[in-house]
């Protein structure tokens, strides 16, 4: 870790929720990219991406905004004020269900893939 | 009300946060990545380059499995990561940069040839 970081321990937990957003927004834009785009192929199948991909992916990134889950006592809380530690079920959870969403995802897309005539 | 996995958050002792933090931004950096790549794969067949629509479907393939591939590995390394933290041990290799390289790798010689022939 460099200097600057061990100055400010609050730094270390906002840059992960950042990157928490900004991952879960990543997926969430594109299962609603892939469904658009696949929807020409397999039809019905695609909204599999938004029925199942995207409300993973914006729980996991609602969850992002509040409260980090590892914080020295001195950072202040989120905006939102909310005491949501309890309701966050953790990293294992929430990173298995971005993974998760990925891979609905993948398999839509494989099957657009498989099943196109061209 | 223990965490999940219980294999990971089990064992051992709690690791200076920083480094929990830093492990669980590694993993979202690699899902990004799964991510970037599961894109490319069906970018490469919505774009409608005009390749040999063999190559393109391969190249796809790859591509989209490679993404899938990846979400679920970094979500594994994540956890051994964690574990190997918790229990002072060290850390995965770098398994998962070399898997990356090598699939992005075969996808670029694929694309050449469907631009060379």
């Amino acid at each position: 870790m460099n200097g600057s970081t061990s100055r400010d321990p609050g730094l270390q937990a906002e840059r992960t929720g950042l990157a928490w957003q900004r991952t879960a927004l990543s997926v969430a834009a594109g299962s609603i990219a892939a469904a658009r785009i696949s929807y020409e192929d397999v039809g019905r199948l695609a909204l599999l991406n938004v029925a199942i991909a995207l409300p993973l992916a914006l729980w996991v990134y609602v969850g992002s905004r509040l409260r980090p889950q590892h914080r020295p006592t001195r950072q202040p809380a989120a905006r939102w004020h909310v005491p949501l530690d309890r309701w966050r079920p953790g990293v294992g959870v929430e990173g298995a269900v971005l993974g998760a969403a990925v891979l609905v995802l993948g398999t839509v897309e494989l099957v657009a893939v498989l099943s196109a005539g061209s | 009300m223990q965490r999940w996995p219980s294999w990971v958050y089990g064992v051992g002792e709690e690791p200076d946060y920083r480094f929990s933090l830093a492990n669980e931004r590694t993993m979202l950096a690699w899902l990004r990545t799964a991510l970037a790549l599961l894109a490319g794969g069906v970018a490469v067949r919505a774009l409608n380059l005009g390749l040999h629509s063999a190559l393109e479907t391969t190249i796809s393939l790859v591509l989209i499995s490679l993404g899938m591939a990846l979400a679920a590995l970094s979500w594994w390394r994540w956890a051994s990561s964690e574990r190997a933290m918790r229990l002072d041990r060290p850390l995965p290799s770098a398994g998962l940069g070399t898997l990356t390289a090598a699939g992005v790798l075969v996808v670029g010689v694929l694309v050449l040839l469907a631009f060379l022939t």
